[in-house]
């Protein structure tokens, strides 16, 4: 699944109210035994720190609690995981159009094989071996 | 059907309480406005290729993906105060994302 978008009312927002949209995105993966969910973050503070610390570090020291992004420090308490980042992700001025790929692994996920049943075909009977009478 | 109910103080000191439940077609010009609002570009008209979320938008989320849209509803206010959309797409972990949000969901 992916996250295309989430946005909250500024007069709502530090209230938990994203976190249970977020809650009900989950719920949906784990009903439909998703493999997860993949998302586009938008560190929208980058741009207070970008004369001195790449788009890297500064989503490095983010993940380590070394600084408080106001979008994504929220969406790792959510538990995703960060990847790669994405140049030109999304316009933003706030994260200077970086994005930061973000990941939940579904933990109920169960892996899905065979969706077709395989089946043996029996012996034609004509290939049967025919028993001789004496 | 209630998702969530989640109930806080809000900033004029009063009790709010925000339901978190399924979207449908009927909220998508309530979520352009929020939209608007909550990425601030109120009054500004976007174009096909904005990345700007029309109700046109949530509609087609909704018609393709309905399980995957929610929105958060101030009761008290009856006013749709968040929302999200998502969608299905095959990924595979060992190779990461590069495309940009307008290319993946070909401009919302």
């Amino acid at each position: 699944m992916y996250g295309v978008d989430s946005f909250v009312h500024p007069d709502y927002r530090s209230h938990g109210v994203g976190g249970k949209l977020m809650e009900a995105r989950f719920a949906v993966a784990r009903r439909r035994n998703l493999r997860g969910m993949l998302a586009g973050s938008l560190p929208i503070d980058y741009y207070k720190v970008a004369d001195r610390l790449s788009i890297e570090q500064y989503v490095r020291e983010v993940v380590a609690g070394r600084r408080f992004d106001t979008n994504l420090s929220k969406q790792l308490r959510k538990g995703f995981k960060v990847g790669p980042v994405i140049r030109n992700y999304a316009e933003s001025w706030g994260s200077l159009n970086w994005g930061v790929t973000i990941l939940w692994e579904n933990p109920d996920y169960r892996p899905v094989r065979n969706v077709w049943p395989v089946r043996t075909m029996p012996a034609p009977q004509s290939l049967s071996p025919v028993r001789q009478q004496a | 059907m209630i998702v969530h109910k989640h109930y806080f103080r809000d900033r004029q000191g009063g009790d709010a309480q925000v339901r978190v439940i399924p979207s449908a077609p009927k909220y998508a010009e309530e979520m352009e406005a929020l939209h608007r609002i909550a990425y601030d570009y109120v009054g500004y008209e976007p174009s096909d290729d904005d990345e700007c979320m029309t109700a046109d938008k949530f509609r087609n989320h909704h018609h393709v993906f309905p399980e995957g849209q929610f929105i958060a509803i101030d009761t008290g206010a009856n006013q749709v105060v968040g929302a999200t959309v998502s969608m299905l797409m095959n990924h595979n972990p060992n190779y990461p994302v590069h495309e940009s949000w307008a290319k993946l969901t070909d401009f919302g």
